[in-house]
């Protein structure tokens, strides 16, 4: 379970100080696909951000599973968005110059798991999301915007978490493979009961999520 | 696939990237390598032509009456090859201070080009360790094979550019001396064909690669290639990845 209480993320730019998330609460329960709408600037990826512990809140506290993530030091950190976190960009990011397999495999190497059973676990996640095995030993950029985003979503699923964030996982694609990602994401959150909280512009995609907040000016509205 | 099996093939991950980072870090350390040569080679001629001639000329209002110190009296051309070596020196140094920067640079280059990666690596689960390791074992092959090409090519090219490099300080020191005439072409007249033996002993200069020089060179690029790539790696894996990731 995900349990966000007050939160709340200042920058300071230039003169001015900037107030990217402001005093913001939720609970998201275990195994439930949640969006999270607003425009451009609204504060969506930043508190994506700090959900992901990619970066420091202000003031508030970040509960996953009963733990005050706020809390954690640098190497717990480190562990944190290894074993308990799944990201997934916008741009896929994955890494250019490993193939579909080698990219999945890599989180289960920072996680220390031994290269037979990372082979063996990456082969059964890119099957789980559809990829043709043909594709497996392929590079990225020999793989449609689909198709990479399939491997970033099998990549996120690598470690197992309990929790996957989404960043516009459907803002490169067309209706028709947003969709398909979109019916993949929710398929997953069921049958691994993960909880998925994903950013996004796209309405439509919010109306197929178990829960949605939206947000303006750093508050849920 | 280990951090280190990922920093090699990295190392290879775009031909034209490796074969452009190889040519200007093999140039700069063959550069590096035949101005140490000649800085070597020269010093040690000078050292030979001060132990050979001599010291003071010491001269009467009635002429010439000798010099002290031995050896024999220096021509005008042995003037002019002497002033030479000396500037050559000078080029010397002045060239191969500014040949290290290119392998910093360079290091510093491919770290900066993949902020977005490192940026993903650590929200995917990497450590700070890791991703130093895999970028320093980046470095440290690309500059391997450059100090290794650098080093071919520095001991093949190391005498032309000396005695180019010398023949180029001559002619131009000689010209000097011509254009400039009064006491001091007089002088470089006078003392004219006398000495020869000490002047053609400077033009003749030959630089020579030892196994020591090879190490020593070889032991300097791993130390930049290290120090170049960990330092900005990581200062940036202190970055917070969501600060990388804004970023781009």
């Amino acid at each position: 379970m995900l349990k966000v209480m007050n939160l709340t993320k200042k920058f300071q730019s230039g003169e001015q100080n900037v107030i990217a998330v402001s005093n913001v609460s939720f609970v998201v329960p275990e195994g439930v696909f949640a969006t999270v709408v607003g425009k451009s600037g609204s504060g969506k990826s930043t508190l994506l951000s700090l959900l992901g512990a990619l970066d420091k809140p202000s003031s508030g506290e970040i509960f996953v599973d009963g733990e005050n993530i706020t809390r954690f030091g640098d190497r717990r950190l480190i562990n944190y968005r290894r074993s308990r976190i799944g990201f997934v960009f916008q741009n896929y990011n994955l890494i250019p110059n490993l193939s579909a397999l080698e990219n999945v495999m890599l989180p289960m190497e920072f996680s220390g798991i031994k290269a037979g059973e990372r082979s063996k676990q990456a082969v059964k996640l890119l099957k789980e999301v559809g990829l043709t095995k043909d594709k497996f030993r392929r590079r990225p950029t020999k793989l449609s915007g689909g198709e990479q985003q399939r491997v970033a979503i099998a990549r996120a699923l690598a470690n197992k978490p309990k929790l996957i964030l989404a960043d516009e996982p459907t803002g490169n694609l067309d209706t028709a493979a947003g969709e398909i990602i979109v019916k993949l994401m929710k398929e997953l959150a069921k049958q691994e009961n993960t909880t998925i909280i994903a950013v996004t512009h796209d309405s439509s995609m919010s109306e197929k999520a178990g829960m949605h907040f939206t947000m303006k000016d750093g508050k849920l509205i | 696939m280990g951090v280190i099996s990922r920093g090699v093939r990295n190392a290879f991950r775009n031909n034209v990237r490796t074969v452009s980072i190889v040519l200007i870090l093999s140039v700069s350390i063959a550069m590096t390598l035949i101005m140490f040569l000649a800085l070597k080679t020269v010093q040690s001629k000078i050292n030979d032509v001060k132990s050979s001639v001599g010291n003071y000329i010491t001269v009467s209002p009635a002429g010439i009456r000798g010099f002290e110190g031995g050896g024999n009296l220096l021509a005008d051309a042995d003037v002019a090859t002497i002033s030479s070596v000396s500037n050559v020196k000078k080029v010397v140094k002045s060239i191969s201070d500014r040949m290290n920067n290119p392998a910093d640079t360079n290091m510093v280059m491919i770290v900066r080009e993949r902020r977005r990666e490192i940026g993903v690596l650590k929200a995917i689960g990497a450590s700070n360790v890791s991703i130093v390791t895999q970028f320093a074992v980046e470095s440290l092959i690309l500059t391997l094979i450059s100090a290794i090409a650098g080093t071919i090519l520095g001991t093949f090219l190391s005498n032309p550019v000396l005695n180019v490099l010398v023949s180029n300080s001559e002619t131009s020191l000689q010209n000097s001396a011509r254009n400039a005439g009064g006491p001091g072409g007089a002088f470089t007249r006078f003392a004219g064909g006398v000495g020869q033996g000490a002047g053609a002993a400077l033009r003749n200069l030959h630089a020579t690669v030892g196994w020591q020089i090879i190490l020593y060179g070889l032991a300097a690029a791993v130390v930049i290639a290290i120090l170049g790539s960990a330092i900005p790696a990581f200062i940036i894996s202190k970055v917070r990845p969501a600060e990388v990731l804004r970023s781009e």
